[in-house]
């Protein structure tokens, strides 16, 4: 059996690791907007995966992976 | 003896005859008997028909064997006060404790006649067995196995072990389908059989496909349709539980049954009552995450906006700062203005006040220069044709000229001008 591409236990460690730098207040300004998009898009591609199909995930990491090289 | 004599022969039927007259002196009353059933049968009079072997402890091979039958009368009321009491139905590979009649027939030989059994027996013997392979897994080293394994965020693409047209495996796929979230499974049904002897091979055969799938299934879920505790035998199975426990994927069983947990169910992730019981645990699971993200979410929206919310206050006092600067900076700058105005004030006052003294003394000059002033000292002027006249020549004899005095006017009519001489 393979591994998946997305996983989600990477997507929530992520999330909860920039929660915890912002908490600590690591971010400046110019930083935390920077932070929030990606957040957002972690957030986003977690709930979206979850009420997709086989196909539509792919998509989904398609475009989340497109997003991250935007930043 | 002699063979050839006939008083030394007898026929078979009396022999037959004579071992029936020993065994019935031998075992006039009936008698408790231990046996393993390894054949049943119920014919259309409702008459039971078994075969019961023992079998060696050691080498598990059978040392004795004997038929047996269950009259229909005692069979009618056996049957489903065995089924109660024991959960297992009267079948293959159960041990009971009979009470029984030897019996011989001289076409049919020898048999036991069954009038009873006792299901404490069996509920005892089951146990035994069970505890026997539960110790045998823990020896093992493989029971809390696929216990161990972490289960997974999203148990999103599920293996399913059952049979496709069992009525459990269309209640999960439906359950799952039919979710209030909205999420979205992937699902696979390996098919199986899901009771009887077939079943342990069966299982493990699928599990082995889905081992070597080319689909990361998150989840392995063997399900099945409610049915009597004995079709649940094949779960009791110690080769099929060593396979569940070792599987690296976490295993939900659902197969249907409100008792005892059959050894699959201990082994497995987690046991679940029923089909639909397993699909309720996997979609729970997915909202249970996402519930985490929310509160993720939530905590992450506070934490930004509350950054957001000091920046601000940190802009708000540094533009008050600024805008007490500037005032002060303004105030600075209109006392300046202030006193710039007074000069200015000053300097339009001298201004104007000299204008005002040139503009009366110009008042005074003008004052002067009216010709009421010059009347009063006697002087007049006079208007001719409109206006004033001061050569004498622009008038003839007999028109008409105006005098203004200091007191009144005069209309003179001319009597003569002359330029040259004064009157």
């Amino acid at each position: 059996m393979k591994k998946t591409e997305f996983s989600y236990r990477d997507a929530l460690n992520e999330i909860e690791e920039i929660l915890k730098k912002i908490e600590e207040g690591k971010f400046d300004l110019d930083q935390l907007s920077e932070k929030v998009k990606r957040v957002g898009n972690l957030l986003e591609a977690c709930k979206k995966k979850l009420r997709s199909t086989e196909e539509e995930i792919g998509k989904i990491i398609n475009g989340f992976n497109a997003s991250d090289e935007n930043q | 003896m002699d063979p050839h004599r006939s008083r030394d022969r007898i026929k078979l039927s009396e022999l037959n005859s004579a071992v029936r007259s020993v065994l019935l002196e031998s075992f006039p009353d009936e008698i408790w008997v231990i046996a393993e059933i390894s054949e049943l049968k119920v014919n259309q009079t409702g008459h039971c028909y078994l075969e019961l072997i023992e079998k060696d402890e050691q080498t598990d091979r059978i040392c004795a064997r004997a038929r047996a039958n269950i009259w229909s009368s005692t069979y009618r009321m056996l049957d489903p006060y065995f089924e109660n009491t024991t959960g297992y139905r009267l079948s293959k590979g159960i041990k009971i404790l009979i009470l029984a009649r030897v019996e011989f027939h001289e076409l049919y030989g020898y048999s036991l006649t069954i009038s009873d059994i006792d299901p404490t027996y069996t509920l005892g013997d089951l146990a035994k067995k069970r505890m026997e392979i539960i110790a045998k897994l823990e020896k093992d080293g493989v029971i809390n196995m696929n216990r161990e394994l972490p289960f997974p965020l999203v148990p999103g693409k599920i293996a399913i072990i059952s049979s496709e047209t069992a009525a459990g495996y269309l209640d999960f796929i439906r359950q799952l389908d039919q979710n209030s979230f909205g999420y979205r499974f992937f699902c696979k049904l390996f098919q199986s059989v899901m009771q009887g002897e077939q079943a342990e091979e069966s299982i493990i055969n699928a599990l082995g496909k889905i081992f070597e799938s080319e689909t990361a299934f998150d989840v392995v879920v063997i399900i099945r349709g409610g049915g009597s505790k004995s079709d649940l035998a094949c779960f009791d199975n110690y080769n099929l539980a060593f396979h569940v426990a070792q599987f690296p994927v976490p295993v939900l069983t659902g197969i249907g049954h409100e008792q005892d947990e059959t050894i699959t169910d201990l082994v497995a992730h987690k046991k679940l009552k029923t089909p639909t019981a397993v699909a309720e645990y996997i979609i729970n699971s997915v909202y249970e995450f996402e519930s985490q993200l929310t509160l993720l979410q939530d905590r992450f929206i506070l934490q930004v906006n509350s950054i957001l919310a000091t920046s601000n206050a940190r802009l708000k006092v540094t533009g008050q700062k600024l805008i007490s600067v500037l005032i002060h900076h303004f105030a600075l700058m209109r006392a300046g203005l202030t006193s710039d105005l007074s000069s200015l004030k000053h300097l339009l006052r001298n201004f104007f006040n000299m204008e005002k003294a040139q503009i009366s003394t110009l008042a005074q000059v003008i004052q002067r220069l009216d010709p009421v002033n010059i009347l009063r000292l006697g002087y007049s002027y006079t208007i001719f044709n409109g206006q004033i006249l001061t050569d004498a020549r622009k008038v003839v004899p007999g028109e008409e000229i105006h005098t203004t005095l200091k007191k009144g006017y005069l209309t003179s009519i001319v009597s003569d001008s002359n330029i040259s001489k004064k009157p």
